[in-house]
């Protein structure tokens, strides 16, 4: 059943990417400016998808990136990886559609202190390390599909978003681990207009589903591995031989809703949003005689208010303001295994608190776009974002804090070759500023290389203030009733001084696309 | 009307979602809790000398975590600042009295102390430190220069740490199950699982009551093979070249194992042997004792679910125990009770070379060495980076002609 639904949630996803037909000339320029124009795009509520009019519009492309350079988190590699991406939005009978189709093919390369958990960031502290430089291969499908209704009875809508996501990874270094993971998330909604108002509601849940394998190439050799439980505790144990760690499985849920609020008037259009959302994520050890490693449950409050002022046909200005809190707690279970014969499995006697996590960002960015209603001439715009991190472990007690501020400005010129042809130039740069920090652990094993190589480096990095700069150029050549296009995005990480990490991070992309 | 019931759905499906949070919301931050740990001293332990202070450990292995106290003469302490989780408390102390060291020991395994004020009662007994002790025991094997795993190089030194000479004939030494370590634990018949061990291989030195005799600071070994594993058909990455071993554990020989010069070991019990006494890389439990009576082979057990014959050995007739263990955080995996070994050791991995040895404690006048024997081989032994035989040179006994090999 759940192959099925799958299948064809796969099928009429990719069908919305390619069948919508061309109206207006599809540049990159053009697509940013009818996402600028949207507001209830950003949102999970799909019902409000229709009023933003989105139009019809699809783009195929295929690229390529390349990640190199010392400066970046212990657990991330450098990277190469192959994408392809198609998006589409069509209305049909005034009912709005649009689908996502990603895939990525992914090599990362020289990882440390990772071979449990394909995301090491996402906020699960419970998942298998070890101090093996190694590769990762990952393989990764992203659907997503919105579909949003006619207006019924003159001021209701229905809106549907849904998202699956599916990551198979493996790890090429002893102790190799094989991953599988699974989301599926579902979002419902409705708005209701009132003239110039809109208020939206709706739902979400999410399920996902992790496992995660451990083996090794090289039977002879035992491997040793720590079995994380955040701010850098850790149980040590082992890959292989009797008694070694088995398979693991997180399995998460999630269920949450987002109410909205937007106006529009004639020059300008606003939206505000509130979403909360509880999730849970179990890691159990050994399925078939189930231990729990720890289960976090995750409290996040989101809210956010866009403005859209219109000064005419040709320039429109966008401010969106977002405030993210993330409250994450870390359980730990006090468990015995019942060694009676007939029972044989682990009961759970406690369960305490044993880490928090907190965080708090500020957002705020401004954008200017000034040319055609459908694709801009020029842009500019910035960025300012804030971000505070408390984590704290539980006995014995150990810390991390991290207050960061960002800054960046953007701007790109889209030069009108002639009537089919553009050459979109852009430019970027930011200072990541760390307003202050601190790693302090006392808990039992400092000298573990977990403390040594992981938190501590990775502390290094966070606590490091830098540069970044990025360009781009984009050719677009329209050709028939679609265009083509080829382009080159480059990014670079300069940190401001080497004291505490070393060198610098680039990245390269190359992209070539079909639009219309 | 259909929206309505789909949308109840929808709304369902997110109820659920927040159900599956719902029986953790009420979980609180972790705080310190108290436990009290009493102490009972078994009445077979009344000539011992009555001790003024008690050591008392607290050890949580799976989170690392260790607490260490002293308990007066009231036999009662309260520690303070325990995470809650499962816990080994070990009680401790020693005199020595006429001569005689007596050593207090007695523990709780696997403990659970998850809630204030938990009470702990300790059941404690005192012994005169045991002559035979296991001096080094060589368990994990080594890698060969092709990095294969060699295992034939096993062996365990028993020392005469007392001050009198005792008779080797007869000793029996034993691998007791389970073997390794496993969280599939055993579950014996509840009527004699207080009284004995469980033996799966026994092997026994042979002699008739004086053959063998080993004064105070004289070791001998017992080796899996005692050749020389050094050699270029064995394994020239080997620790050991085991040739001037007293006794060897030969099952039969073949175009690899001989029949070398030391003596032969007799099997006392094994049902179903294999070509060689390998014991378990990992790590096993191993006891040396010695028994009034010849060996009943049928004086068995078997634990619920198998069929496999045990050697039910008396607890009270084993000379010395030693648990060794994959590596630390198995140690809530212990198989042999705190009277016997109220800890264990370990090399923390297999085919590495190192070998486990025991602490010495003092070395006397005379130059012989007495080692740490508190019956706690997390105290009493270190982890050797190369396994060696007659480490810090103890005496050779004179009935080994063949010691210079």
């Amino acid at each position: 059943m759940l192959y099925k639904t799958i299948y064809t949630f796969s099928i009429i996803t990719v069908l919305f990417s390619i069948t919508a037909h061309a109206q207006i000339f599809i540049t990159p320029a053009s697509i940013e400016t009818i996402k600028a124009r949207s507001r209830w795009f950003s949102t999970k509520n799909a019902a409000g998808l229709a009023t933003d009019n989105l139009g019809n519009f699809t783009q195929l492309d295929a690229g390529y990136q390349l990640q190199t350079g010392d400066f970046r988190r212990p657990q991330q590699g450098n990277e190469s990886a192959i994408q392809l991406n198609a998006e589409g939005a069509l209305k049909v009978n005034k009912t709005q559609l649009w689908g996502s189709f990603n895939y990525e093919r992914n090599k990362q390369t020289e990882t440390l202190y990772n071979s449990g958990i394909i995301d090491p960031f996402r906020g699960m502290p419970y998942y298998v390390a070890d101090t093996n430089k190694s590769d990762w291969v990952k393989q990764t499908y992203l659907l997503r599909m919105k579909v949003a209704s006619p207006l019924y009875w003159n001021r209701v809508r229905f809106g549907l978003d849904a998202e699956y996501h599916n990551v198979v990874s493996a790890k090429q270094v002893d102790p190799r681990a094989e991953n599988y993971l699974y989301t599926f998330a579902i979002r419902p909604g409705f708005t209701l207009n009132y003239g110039r108002h809109v208020i939206g509601f709706n739902a979400e849940y999410l399920s996902r589903k992790e496992e995660n394998s451990p083996s090794l190439s090289n039977n002879k050799i035992n491997q040793t591995v720590y079995l994380l439980r955040g701010l850098g505790y850790s149980f040590q144990d082992v890959v292989g031989g009797i008694g070694g760690i088995g398979k693991r499985i997180f399995t998460a849920n999630s269920g949450g809703g987002a109410l909205q609020y937007a106006y529009s008037a004639q020059r300008i259009d606003l939206l505000s949003s509130v979403s909360y959302s509880i999730a849970s994520d179990e890691a159990v050890e050994s399925p078939t005689k189930p231990k729990k490693s720890g289960t976090t449950l995750d409290y996040n409050f989101n809210a956010k208010f866009l403005t859209n002022i219109h000064f005419n046909e040709k320039n429109l200005a966008s401010i969106n303001l977002s405030y993210i809190d993330r409250y994450l707690k870390g359980i730990e279970f006090v468990q015995e295994l019942d060694q009676q014969y007939h029972v044989q499995e682990w009961i759970t006697y406690s369960k305490n608190i044993r880490s928090t996590y907190k965080q708090k960002s500020f957002i705020a960015a401004f954008d200017f776009l000034n040319g055609h209603k459908s694709e801009y001439r020029w842009k500019a715009g910035f960025t300012t974002a804030y971000h505070k991190q408390n984590d704290m472990f539980y006995l014995p007690d150990s810390w991390k804090n991290i207050e960061t501020i960002e800054y960046g400005i953007n701007a790109k010129n889209n030069i009108h070759l002639s009537g089919k042809s553009r050459l979109l130039i852009g430019a970027n740069v930011g200072y990541s500023n760390n307003l202050n920090g601190e790693y302090v652990y006392n808990g039992p094993d400092p000298n573990s290389p977990i403390i040594k190589g992981l938190m501590h480096q990775d502390m290094n990095y966070l606590l490091t203030d830098y540069f970044n700069a990025g360009a781009q150029l984009s050719y677009t050549l329209a050709i028939n009733k679609g265009c083509i296009n080829a382009g080159i995005f480059w990014n670079c990480f300069i940190p401001k001084n080497n004291d505490l990490v070393k060198g610098n991070r680039n990245t390269v992309m190359v992209k070539v696309g079909y639009a219309l | 009307m259909k929206n309505i019931f789909t949308y109840t759905l929808w709304l369902s499906i997110v109820l659920c979602g927040i159900s599956c949070t719902r029986n953790l919301d009420d979980v609180s931050i972790v705080t310190p809790i108290k436990a009290t740990i009493q102490i009972s001293i078994d009445p077979s332990s009344n000539d011992a000398p009555a001790l003024q202070q008690y050591e008392v450990r607290l050890e949580n292995y799976t989170e690392n975590y260790k607490i260490k106290t002293i308990m007066d003469n009231s036999g009662v302490v309260t520690v303070n600042n325990i995470i809650p989780g499962v816990y080994s408390v070990f009680v401790s102390g020693e005199s020595s009295e006429n001569g005689f060291t007596y050593v207090y020991n007695g523990n709780v395994i696997n403990k659970r102390i998850v809630s204030d004020g938990t009470q702990i009662d300790v059941k404690i007994s005192a012994s005169k430190t045991g002559a035979l002790v296991f001096k080094e025991i060589f368990y994990s094997g080594s890698k060969t220069p092709s990095n294969g795993s060699y295992f034939r190089d096993q062996f365990y030194e028993i020392y005469n740490n007392g001050n009198m000479p005792v008779n080797l004939d007869n000793l029996c030494i034993a691998l007791l199950h389970p073997s390794p370590a496993s969280t599939n634990m055993p579950v014996w018949p509840t009527e004699d699982n207080e009284q004995y061990v469980y033996g799966s291989q026994v092997w026994q030195i042979p002699g008739n009551g004086t053959t063998y005799p080993l004064k105070p600071g004289e070791s001998i070994i017992i080796a899996q093979m005692a050749d020389n594993h050094k050699k270029s058909t064995l394994n020239p990455s080997s620790p050991v070249n085991l040739l001037s071993a007293e006794f060897e554990t030969l099952v039969k020989t073949s175009s690899i194992v001989g029949d070398n010069p030391a003596i032969n070991m007799k099997i006392a019990f094994w049902p179903s042997p294999t070509p060689q006494w390998l014991t378990t890389v990992f790590g096993g439990a191993y006891a040396i004792f010695k028994q009034k009576e010849p060996i009943d082979k049928s004086f068995t057990s078997s634990p619920q679910g198998s069929t496999t014959p045990y050697l039910k050995i008396n607890r009270t007739d084993i000379i010395d125990a030693v648990e060794a263990i994959n590596d630390e955080t198995k140690m809530n995996l212990k198989r042999i009770p705190a009277s016997l070994d109220a800890g264990a050791a370990t090399v923390n991995a297999t085919y590495n070379g190192k070998s486990i040895s025991r602490k010495i404690k003092e070395k006397l006048s005379d130059g012989r060495i007495i080692y740490m024997d508190t019956n706690n081989s997390t105290d009493d032994f270190e982890v050797q980076e190369q396994a060696a035989i007659r480490r810090n040179n103890p005496n050779i006994p004179e009935w080994n002609t063949w010691k210079d090999l």
